[in-house]
């Protein structure tokens, strides 16, 4: 009873978990146009899924395979029967594990690009190999990879971490419940983050020996502005890169919250008009517009709420944030959906929203 | 969504008047509302409480104290609002008493020379306060704290003196007696003084010079002082009042109980100050009225005497007192600080408003509105240079007018427009444009009405003001936010009012609302006077004269929708919808050459939007909990120009889909063969060519040609 009471006292002013507060960027996350600066290499539409081996960086554009050597001109090496979800390659660069919007994961031999091995599961949104084992992340028990606003919208928190040791033994669940989990990054031979996508967190967890077990560890980061996504980790100077693919709004946050609204959008509208972030807004005249983002004197302001930004943050080890490379409101490289660093400490990112490539040293 | 629930939000939130509320509270009276309701309840309740409380004898008795506490209170009133205060109010009140009595008893002057000489020695009292803190600048407090004491001392050293004296004489006046006893027709002499008193007070202070000059020092002393109000004068004249006020008080007590007790006065000022500050005067200073010291002194009147009668010991009063004080003083504090907050949070009130999807935009459909891009080749005009040209008009030299948020209207001139001078300066922002027959620019202002510049650039006032509506709560003689305007063959402006709820600065909030805050206007110059035609319409914006110069034809920008209104003809007074559902937010709308109209829509509706306009209560919470600059607003970012006949039926449309050139258009002229686009919010204006049109028309000579 006092809890109820205690609760819509919080509802009415919106305190305690009705509170729609956005964190503000400030101190290392303080913005800037460093991404809309940087040089496009490519430009590809739905670029994603960077993965890198020496200096071969591999990515995916839809449902086609590409590969770019040594900066040059990438090439299409691929092309699959729907479009690529998610990315990883083992150690050695040998075998590049590939998830599919139709609810497959595929092995190839990365030299000769022939399935190795196929297993059934959907909503793949981050992979990692350990040895020769899979572990990856589903974000949703109930929507598609590209239906992640679906999820958010629906409060979702069923996403798994899951083990699947490619000899034909059965998968293996370790982490249920967790809301949209990816960016799946190993930083010590047994730790490794994952991004939770809903709880604008990190965490870094252990996993045993026998890959059956994972042990939440006290390094978290969370309260972040931005949903993280993918990330990688620099060995060299031991730094943490994380894409964060679209920002948190306080009018989304609001949305949230409303149920009613909330559901009937959901059934009524078409998901590119939602009110709901988005890799790039303001692609279509009838899409929600917000106050701040009326043009004035044909510009439209930098600081003005958005569904669709880039940015990428680079943490140290113990996921202190040192700095952060932004697209703003006004910028042209929105929806950062991944980040490697190759060889010669070249940063590379992909903005989804805006198919390009993007690098800096 | 069931029609039983659409039936109750819209019960809920179209019937019931929400807004007044908000309307209410952004009064500036509505700062007595808690006073006068505490009043209502006290005196309520003391009804219930104490049955034999209001009987005629008691009222008699009631009246004849508040009319010598309410004197006091005012003089107080005074005092904060100048951002003072006075302690010694008892003791002035004192020593008056016993001036008063002195004169009248011992020296047995005429009552009238008594209170005169009683009243110079309040002024003396009350100048000795205002010499130490308005001239010399010492605290309000510490300096009246001394006087209270020294002013109590003089009262004792005197009644050790004259107490005798006084008590032994009974004076022989009619007069006197009159001040003390006498009533017409019931109601006391001293509170008829009293009332008379507050009636030049409150004109003093709420219509005249000394008045204004008291709030603005209250309210911010270097401001006032910057502004050239005498400071140190206007602080030291409050006390004098103040002195004058509390002696006339004590004259009138003296007459009413010939009391020479050592207790006369004593503590008042705890009681004075309650009622200065439960009646809502600021002890900050620069708040307080006559209303709000008679809401007070009341109060405490009535508590007084409810408590005396209920038993309760005099230390006790005091005791009481002292909390409801500190209670009030907080309350007080709370609401200062937080009643914009509040006003803020309750002031839009979203109703429910259902419309069908509109038709489609896509460019595959075979749509009249479907996207294109023949906008995209419009050259620019003054690029940088001009901000807002929310409407555009040229003349027969094809001079170019806008106007510009600078509060300027501006003219471009040369072969392609490419000079640019500022042709009037309004002081406004200019909105809708027209031409009257003596080619004197005529212009919508908001927040100033409708103005009119002839060719040699005098500014003069058409009308800004209409007439008052009965029901409104917000006055809405006054034009705030005056759109677009027309001008019918015999000289008549009708011009639309977009909103009376919202500033212009704020005016896609009233989309958010969906209230119908707009009206239609008419201003006649045969008779100089200003009507309103139409009210209630949802952002009331375009208006143009038809050609068969019978109607208007205007658009409810946040409606959808664009009617036709006949002044003249065989279907006079009525009004008909042309346009219903429009995909669009439609502004201004202008003649074509060739017979049909132009009407800019400033932009497109969105589903996410129209979903919300059917849940009041989403907005309304929306409007609460999140920042004015993160609330879904309509997508006025692009828009278009489509062209429509008398009866409504979309001929074309004209798109700039990439918004390069013009993301917005709020207006478009025609001359000679070219559209000229404008856009509240750009900084630009542009000129289309527009294929087989008739090179030789224009505006001025379609409207007054002829004539």
């Amino acid at each position: 009873m006092l809890n109820f009471v205690k609760d819509r006292i919080d509802y009415f002013f919106g305190r305690g978990k009705h509170s729609i507060f956005v964190p503000v960027m400030d101190g290392a996350l303080k913005p800037n146009e460093f991404l809309d600066n940087v040089k496009v290499i490519h430009k590809e539409e739905d670029i994603d899924n960077l993965v890198i081996n020496r200096s071969t960086i591999l990515f995916s554009g839809k449902s086609s395979l590409f590969s770019m050597v040594s900066m040059k001109k990438p090439k299409k090496i691929k092309s699959f029967s729907s479009d690529i979800i998610a990315m990883a390659l083992n150690s050695s660069g040998s075998k590049i594990a590939v998830a599919l919007a139709d609810e497959t994961v595929i092995i190839l031999n990365v030299k000769t690009l022939k399935e190795v091995f196929t297993f059934k599961e959907k909503c793949v949104t981050s992979m990692c190999f350990q040895k020769d084992t899979l572990i990856y992340t589903t974000g949703s028990q109930k929507f598609l990879a590209t239906q992640w606003q679906h999820d958010l919208l629906s409060d979702g928190s069923s996403g798994t971490l899951s083990v699947n040791q490619l000899d034909g033994s059965d998968t293996k669940v370790i982490l249920t419940n967790l809301a949209w989990p990816t960016g799946l990054t190993f930083t010590e031979d047994s730790t490794f983050c994952i991004s939770e996508s809903w709880k604008h967190r990190i965490t870094f967890h252990k996993l045993d020996n026998e890959f059956t077990l994972a042990t939440k560890l006290d390094k978290e980061i969370n309260k972040l502005p931005a949903y993280p996504g993918k990330s990688f980790f620099n060995i060299k100077n031991q730094e943490l890169l994380v894409c964060f693919f679209a920002p948190r709004n306080q009018l989304v946050e609001f949305v949230l919250t409303e149920e009613e609204y909330k559901s009937r959008m959901m059934a009524e509208i078409d998901p590119s008009l939602w009110v709901s972030p988005t890799y790039r807004s303001g692609k279509h005249i009838r899409e929600p517009l917000q106050q701040s983002g009326i043009k004035t004197m044909g510009y439209l302001k930098p600081w003005a709420p958005a569904f669709s930004y880039g940015l990428v943050v680079r943490f140290d080890k113990d996921l202190i944030p040192l700095a952060s490379y932004h697209s703003r409101t006004n910028g042209n490289f929105h929806g950062t959906t991944s980040v490697v660093v190759d060889e010669r400490q070249n940063i590379l990112v992909t903005s989804r929203g805006d198919g390009k490539l993007g690098g800096w040293k | 969504m069931s029609t039983l629930r659409q039936r109750f939000l819209t019960a809920r939130y179209n019937i019931f008047p929400d807004h007044v509320f908000g309307e209410i509270l952004a009064k500036r009276w509505a700062d007595n509302a808690i006073p006068f309701l505490t009043l209502l309840f006290v005196g309520v309740g003391l009804l219930f409480i104490l049955p034999g409380f209001y009987t005629g004898y008691n009222l008699t008795e009631y009246g004849r104290q508040y009319a010598e506490l309410g004197l006091i209170v005012l003089g107080m009133t005074i005092v904060m609002m100048g951002g003072g205060l006075d302690l010694s109010v008892g003791s002035i009140f004192a020593i008056a008493n016993l001036v008063a009595l002195y004169c009248v008893h011992v020296l047995s002057l005429d009552p009238i020379l008594t209170l005169l000489i009683t009243m110079g020695v309040g002024a003396t009292c009350g100048a000795f306060n205002g010499f130490f803190i308005g001239i010399i600048g010492m605290r309000a407090f510490l300096t009246t704290l001394v006087t209270l004491i020294i002013y109590r001392s003089i009262v004792d050293l005197l009644l050790l003196e004259y107490a005798l004296d006084i008590s032994s004489v009974f004076p022989d006046s009619e007069l006197w007696e009159y001040i003390g006893d006498g009533d017409t027709y019931g109601i006391p002499f001293v509170l008829v003084a009293t009332a008379i008193v507050f009636i030049v007070g409150h004109l003093l202070i709420s219509r005249m010079k000394p008045g204004w000059h008291l709030t603005a020092v209250g309210g911010s002393r270097r401001s006032a002082y910057n502004a050239g109000i005498k400071v140190k004068q206007t602080i030291f004249f409050s006390y004098v009042t103040c002195g004058i006020l509390c002696s006339a008080a004590g004259f009138m007590y003296a007459a009413r109980m010939a009391s020479t007790g050592a207790e006369t006065g004593k503590g008042l000022e705890l009681t004075i100050l309650t009622a200065a500050v439960l009646g809502g005067v600021s002890l900050g200073g620069g708040r307080g009225s006559v209303p709000k010291a008679i809401f007070g002194s009341l109060i405490v009147l009535l508590l007084l005497n409810g408590l005396l009668q209920f038993g309760i010991q005099g230390g006790a009063i005091q005791l009481i007192f002292g909390i409801i004080l500190l209670l009030t003083i907080l309350i007080d504090v709370r609401w200062v600080k937080n009643r914009f907050r509040l006003l803020n949070k309750v002031y839009v009130s979203p109703t429910y408003f259902k419309l069908p999807a509109p038709a489609s935009i896509e460019a595959k459909s075979d749509s009249a509105y479907a996207v294109n891009d023949k906008l995209k080749d419009v050259s620019v005009i003054g690029l940088g240079k001009v901000e807002g040209p929310e409407d555009v008009i040229l003349d027969d030299d094809d001079n170019l007018y806008a106007g510009s948020r600078h509060g300027d209207i501006v003219r471009f001139y040369g072969k392609n427009h490419e000079k640019m001078e500022v042709f009037a300066h309004v002081g406004g922002h200019p909105l809708g444009l027209a031409w009257d027959k003596d080619y004197n620019l005529v212009a919508c202002i908001p927040d100033m009405g409708v103005i009119s510049i002839s060719q040699d650039r005098k500014v003069s006032k058409i009308t800004d003001e209409t007439n008052r509506s009965l029901t409104s709560v917000i006055d809405d003689r006054r034009l705030s936010l005056a759109d677009d305007l027309d001008i019918a063959p015999d000289g008549r402006i009708f011009f639309s009012e977009a909103t009376i709820r919202y500033r212009l600065k704020d005016w896609p909030m009233d989309c958010v609302e969906s209230r119908g805050n707009g009206r239609i206007i008419c201003y006649d110059p045969k008779t100089n006077k200003t009507k309103t035609i139409i009210r209630n319409l949802k952002f009331a914006n375009g208006v143009c004269v038809t050609k068969d110069c019978q109607s208007i034809l205007f658009a409810e920008t946040f409606g959808m929708k664009v009617s036709r209104y006949w002044f003249e003809g065989p279907k006079k007074g009525t009004t008909e919808v042309i346009m219903d559902n429009i995909p669009g937010y439609p502004d201004n709308i202008n003649r074509a050459s060739d017979g049909n109209y132009w009407l800019a829509l400033v932009g497109m509706r969105g589903p996410a939007l129209d979903l919300a306009l059917t849940l009041p209560d989403f907005r309304k919470r929306m409007s609460r909990r999140i920042n004015t600059s993160n609330w879904l607003f309509p997508n006025i970012n692009t828009g278009c120009v489509i062209k429509i006949t008398e009866n409504g039926e979309v001929l074309e449309s004209l798109w700039d889909l990439k918004a390069r050139n013009h993301p917005m258009v709020t207006s478009m002229k025609e001359h000679k063969g070219h559209l000229y686009l404008g856009g509240i919010q750009n900084n630009r204006i542009g000129k289309y060519k527009i294929p087989d049109a008739n090179k030789n028309w224009s505006g001025f000579q379609d409207y007054w040609g002829g004539k």
